[in-house]
């Protein structure tokens, strides 16, 4: 579905993804882990479009869309929901989550994802007409990745979902997340620090370091003291 | 009671529109009629002014200059070629929005903040020049005289209930344009483009598509100025009213829909009530602009709003005590 070709790419003028290569099959879920300040984030940019890396392809059921410019990737079904609590505040749930279907592809089944949206986050439709900016840091997430859920992607990239929240909100934020993945389909790219929740979920991880893939493989195979050890 | 209170500003903009549709049965001096029609048409002027200014944030500095384009087209089609301004006033936007995209709306794609200022600053500058020069059509620096009026002979309350009937058109268009999903992503772009494009907004589409709405719109109120007026000149473009129409935006409250609006009533009736004290007017003028910037940055509309909160919970604490 996403095949990364040995792309390099820049933190203003920092070289922090070198030569990484990875792919995301259809359905799967992958883990991206990896200690602060290697490329993660970096990472899920250059894949939704807000930077470009200097060399290397990236490709998307086959369509090249290395060059591409954000909007395009999100037409053609990559949603990426950002770190922490990027809400349009002075709007509604329901603005922001409008916002989300803003592509012309997801404009014609608003009504549907809407419904899907609201079946894994009930307390949204109980706030829809509130403003954001005072939701609860865990009703911001849920907004972020319902907001993301409304493009109608088939791969949803992301970005540490569980931060800044309580351990019984971590879980039901994943547990929201795996819902999407086992009754929607959606292949899910999820970058976290919270190493057991995301490798409960995760059917492959990759471990990055120094913007490196440092290995790859099978979450069952995976040990957890292995991926701690590499983190230091 | 319940409900008036809790859509007091429903009722408010009610009473409002009302009022100024009763306005002229009441029988003012033809003067205040005159100060009314500015009113309706600086209003449009400010508010799409500030949809570039305030909901998308593009530091626009000429939309006098959308105006001056509209009014001319429309001033010079009637007055040389004896058209009708209902045909000349559409043109004249058709006009406006057209040079306005292709010069300032394709530039201004690759510009940000301050530079976008200096770009439009400079084209509604550079009119000035470009209407002495061209004399022969445009009049020069006497500018464009006896500008025939809507339909001939009309008189003054006519020309009040033209303007005040495009003043409501122009702002509920701007009301729907702002509550459309377009709407929603120039707020967006505002608050953070980045968020926005990864949300599928394309910042290319969405600039062109605003400077084609404000400027269209400001073309077309500079329409229904001249003919309302019957004349206009290249002071039109001078320091003061684009200072005082930027004194709209920022004193009724930037980046809100009824902010230029009350703005506008503020600087019209306040500029010109203030004639009474000579040369300190733009003093005064100043002044309050001052005092609202320090004390309400968020102009009349933040004063408005804390008085709402204050109703509603003397509201609420009365049935409580009840």
């Amino acid at each position: 579905m996403l095949k990364v070709d040995s792309i390099n790419g820049y933190y203003a003028d920092l070289h922090v993804i070198k030569n990484l290569s990875l792919r995301i099959d259809q359905g799967e879920v992958v883990a991206l882990f990896g200690p602060n300040g290697h490329g993660k984030s970096t990472l899920l940019k250059i894949l939704c479009g807000l930077q470009h890396p200097k060399s290397g392809t990236i490709l998307f059921n086959g369509e090249n869309i290395t060059a591409y410019p954000s909007h395009r990737i999100v037409e053609l079904g990559i949603a990426y929901i950002p770190e922490a609590r990027d809400l349009f505040g002075d709007m509604t749930v329901m603005e922001n989550l409008n916002l989300g279907a803003y592509n012309k592809r997801a404009r014609h089944s608003i009504p549907q994802n809407l419904e899907f949206v609201f079946e894994i986050f009930p307390r949204l439709f109980e706030r829809k007409n509130q403003l954001c900016s005072t939701l609860s840091g865990g009703e911001s997430r849920m907004v972020a990745v319902a907001r993301g859920l409304m493009s109608e992607p088939s791969l949803l990239m992301v970005d540490e979902p569980s931060i800044g929240l309580s351990p019984s909100l971590r879980s039901s934020v994943f547990e929201a997340l795996a819902k999407i993945n086992r009754e929607k389909g959606i292949t899910l790219l999820i970058v976290e620090q919270e190493i057991r929740d995301a490798l409960s979920m995760a059917n492959r991880i990759y471990m990055i370091k120094k913007g490196e893939i440092l290995f790859e493989k099978p979450s069952a195979e995976v040990d957890i003291n292995e991926i701690e050890k590499a983190y230091f | 009671m319940k409900k008036i209170i809790s859509n007091w500003q429903a009722s408010f903009v009610a009473a409002i529109v009302i009022f100024l549709a009763a306005y002229p049965l009441l029988g003012p001096s033809s003067y205040l009629k005159h100060l009314f029609i500015l009113f309706f048409i600086w209003s449009v002027v400010a508010a799409y002014w500030n949809l570039l200014n305030g909901y998308v944030g593009i530091n626009s500095l000429g939309n006098i200059g959308f105006l001056a384009i509209g009014g001319y087209t429309s001033g010079i089609l009637a007055l040389r070629f004896g058209l009708s301004p209902l045909i000349t006033i559409p043109i004249g936007g058709v006009v406006t929005g057209l040079l306005v995209t292709l010069f300032l709306g394709f530039p201004a794609l690759r510009l940000s903040g301050i530079y976008i200022a200096l770009l439009t600053l400079i084209f509604a500058d550079s009119l000035p020049s470009i209407l002495t020069q061209t004399r022969d059509i445009t009049g020069g620096g006497m500018g464009l005289h006896e500008i025939p009026p809507f339909f001939p002979g009309m008189e003054k309350v006519h020309t009040y209930y033209i303007c005040f009937v495009f003043f409501l058109i122009a702002m509920l268009i701007l009301y729907k344009v702002i509550h459309s999903k377009t709407g929603l992503a120039f707020v967006a772009m505002r608050d953070s483009e980045n968020l926005a494009n990864t949300l599928g907004i394309n910042r290319y589409q969405e600039r062109l598509k605003v400077f084609a709405i404000s400027s269209f719109m400001t073309g077309i109120a500079g329409g229904f100025y001249v003919h309302s007026l019957g004349d206009i000149s290249p002071t039109t473009l001078s320091i003061e009213p684009f200072l005082l129409a930027l004194a709209m935006i920022e004193l009724g409250g930037i980046g809100t829909f009824f902010g230029p609006i009350l703005g506008a009533g503020v600087i019209v009736f306040g500029n010109e009530f203030l004639r009474l004290a000579g040369t300190l007017r733009l003093t005064l003028l100043g002044a309050l602009i001052c005092g609202v910037i320090l004390f309400y940055p968020g102009g009349i509309m933040q004063l408005v709003e804390e008085l709402g909160t204050r109703i509603k919970v003397l509201f609420n604490r009365k049935k409580v005590t009840e």
